[in-house]
């Protein structure tokens, strides 16, 4: 039986949005609008989708770094929403982030050591010496030279920043990373160091991510699963040989389309995509993809399509498909 | 030379640590012509967007100091140049999509005045019209509900959003030299490939020369007329996008070529190149790339390669190719 290590139920994420001297709230903008998924411990999911459909804030909300509008956000055995204070502060330990933006996570006045000190001391794991040892085998793992330890981040590049912001998640051994874009800033050479150091440390530690990207040969070369976003909501979501081989949304096929190759020689078939650009704040009544599907019927305007399992662990919110 | 937009020759950059002053660009030389997209790419921390501050002439000074050689844009040597007949330059003729785009944002400012002003210091047009040219632009780099996103602050953003937010500033003033640092990182495919377009149609409307910094090379192959390969602070090969894909020389090169994740092929585990770059403080008498590098032969580990011309248009720094 595979155990299931984060479950998230109809998991809803509203920011209001403000206008006026008084900043009365005056809508909110749908970051994240119902979305169902569920991760196996020591697998990786990917999590997919348009510039600002709500990757990051799900990955946030499933850290509790944002409180959710509604729904549930299951780790382990424990509804994230209800556990006290001092409970998550343990929890924070076994789940951590590595972020999009390695510019603006790392505070620019702490050397690289004083960074990867930082999570040990704050949950007071070993004595000086074993932290030196530990902070220096991260530090080879992430293939940052040693001789960088007392240098301060503002003086390295994004792909070096991006280094350290990962050899700082990984040092405490967590059991769930949600790495946001853990890779976008680094050249192909050092991505490719980093994701076989993210499935080395997976497989000896039996860790289990949540793996937000751009890059969707990336994606498929790691994941098990993804899910596919499109403006707050799920829009497939299946085993990546499926989705790959047979993408069903119109949504995924575009997408899959627009990977550029990697050859001058070779010119892809785009599927363009036309027609308004949605806004959360103000999403279509029915599908959210419809201001653009090239395939939309009458009924894509009118009713919300839910999720139906076509295969086994391949499911498509479409109503083509109904 | 009419055409020529851009010449860069011997740049060096230095930076100073404590009591060290050492080099992150070595002696570099490229040009680019009018209406061309030359690439540039390499290994992370090897000196790409310093190169490209440099050329706007915004390297931290202290630290870094730019030491020796020439930029010259349209002839005209831009380092001799003042402060404010530079600023007239910048973010006009020359404009730059800097890498970092919750640093170069403003977090107090909303977008729409940080686009406002950019486009009020280089045009004539009035605050109204500002406004109307920000929102358009907001829209032209795909950003829905425009007008909400001109009245809110970088931090209400996506990561995605924020970037085309600088590429909306970075062209708001049909630049005729666009320096774009890792300008799609942030971006899905589909976003990033309408971005690539808008750039292609400025290239071809107005004869924009780029110089494009990306490690995605599917971009490279995409936008790139020329590219230039740059390891530890050094060029070490340059040729047209075509030879560069289908007959790259430098072994640095072919391991970055053979790095690149397959759709196609599912393999377990992914080719990297051994090994980390060196420190840009150490001194490395003989080639830099050398200890990683699996064709090194006994002269890589005394003498220092020189670009060497391989065929037409095609340099190589190696000690493989030489006579
Ligand atoms: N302000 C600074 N102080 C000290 N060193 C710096 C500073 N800025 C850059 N450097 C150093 O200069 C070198 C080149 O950095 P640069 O940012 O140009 O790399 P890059 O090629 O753009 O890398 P990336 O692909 O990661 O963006 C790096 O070794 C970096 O540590
Ligand atoms: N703090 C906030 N206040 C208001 N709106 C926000 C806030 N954070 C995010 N948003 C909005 O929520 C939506 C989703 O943002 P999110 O960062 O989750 O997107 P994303 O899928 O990660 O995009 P990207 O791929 O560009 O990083 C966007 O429209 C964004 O503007
Ligand atoms: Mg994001
Ligand atoms: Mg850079």
């Amino acid at each position: 039986m595979t155990e299931s290590l984060l479950e998230v139920h109809n998991l809803k994420v509203h920011f209001p949005v403000k206008k006026g001297i008084f900043q009365r709230t005056q809508g909110f903008v749908r970051a994240v609008d119902d979305v169902s998924f569920e991760i196996t411990r020591g697998e990786t999911f990917g999590l997919v989708g348009e510039s600002g459909c709500g990757k990051s804030t799900t990955g946030r909300a499933v850290l509790n770094l944002i409180k959710p509008t509604s729904g549930q956000v299951w780790f382990g055995r424990e509804d994230l929403a209800t556990i006290s204070p001092p409970q998550m502060r343990e929890k924070r330990k076994d789940m951590q982030m590595v972020f999009q933006d390695p510019y603006a996570s790392l505070n620019p006045r702490f050397t690289i050591e004083q960074i990867l000190e930082e999570p040990l001391k704050a949950h007071q794991i070993g004595d000086s010496g074993q932290r030196q040892r530990m902070i220096a085998d991260m530090m080879d793992v992430c293939g940052l030279n040693r001789s960088y330890l007392k240098r301060y981040a503002h003086e390295f590049s994004g792909g070096q920043r991006q280094r350290i912001c990962i050899a700082r998640a990984l040092i405490l051994k967590p059991q769930l990373i949600v790495a946001d874009e853990p890779v976008s800033a680094l050249d192909v050479s050092i991505q490719s160091q980093i994701l076989n150091l993210l499935q080395d440390i997976q497989e000896e530690f039996g860790l289990t991510y949540l793996f937000i990207s751009h890059d969707l040969a990336v994606v498929k070369h790691l994941c098990n699963r993804l899910g596919v976003m499109y403006l707050g909501r799920m829009a497939e979501l299946g085993t990546a040989e499926k989705i790959y081989a047979k993408p069903l949304h119109p949504y995924t096929q575009s997408l899959l389309s627009a990977i550029p190759a990697a050859d001058p020689r070779r010119k892809k078939e785009r599927i363009l995509l036309r027609g308004e650009v949605p806004s959360p704040s103000n999403p279509p009544a029915g599908c959210a993809f419809v201001t653009r599907c090239p395939k939309a019927e009458a009924i894509c305007k009118e009713v919300r399509p839910t999720m139906i399992q076509l295969e086994e662990d391949h499911g498509v919110a479409c109503h083509l498909y109904t | 030379m009419q055409d020529m937009m851009l010449e860069v020759k011997g740049l060096t950059v230095q930076f100073r640590n404590e009591d060290k002053e050492y080099s992150v660009v070595k002696g570099i030389s490229f040009h680019v012509k009018k209406g061309e997209t030359l690439g540039l790419v390499g290994e992370s921390g090897c000196g790409k967007s310093v190169t490209s501050l440099s050329i706007m002439r915004l390297i931290p000074t202290p630290p870094g100091k730019i030491v020796s050689g020439e930029i010259r844009y349209k002839g005209v040597d831009l380092l001799s140049l003042k402060e404010k007949e530079m600023n007239k330059i910048r973010g006009n003729e020359i404009s730059m999509i800097f890498q970092e785009p919750m640093t170069s944002l403003t977090p107090v400012f909303t977008i729409g005045r940080q686009l406002d002003e950019v486009i009020l210091l280089h045009t004539d047009l009035t605050k109204k019209q500002a406004k109307e040219r920000s929102i358009e632009m907001l829209k032209l780099v795909g950003i829905s509900r425009a007008e909400q996103i001109y009245a809110s602050y970088p931090h209400e953003l996506s990561g995605g959003m924020r970037q085309r937010v600088m590429i909306a500033i970075g062209l708001a003033c049909h630049p005729q030299m666009l320096i774009a640092d890792e300008p799609t990182t942030a971006l899905d495919v589909t976003i990033q490939a309408q971005i690539l377009d808008l750039m292609r149609e400025l290239k071809e409307k107005t004869q924009t020369a780029i110089l494009l910094v990306t490690h995605d090379l599917g971009v490279v192959a995409e936008m790139c007329d020329r590219v230039i390969v740059m390891y530890a602070g050094e060029i070490v090969e340059e040729a047209d996008v075509d030879t560069l894909f289908h007959n790259p020389k430098h072994p640095y090169t072919r391991g970055l070529l053979e790095s690149i994740p397959n759709l196609e092929e599912k393999k377990r585990r992914l080719f990297s190149i051994a090994g980390q770059v060196p420190t840009p403080d150490t001194v490395i008498p003989g080639c830099r790339f050398r200890d990683r590098c699996p064709d090194a032969i006994a002269r890589c580990e005394q003498e220092h390669p020189e670009l060497l011309e391989l065929e037409q248009s095609h340099t190589c720094r190696c000690w493989l190719y030489a006579e």
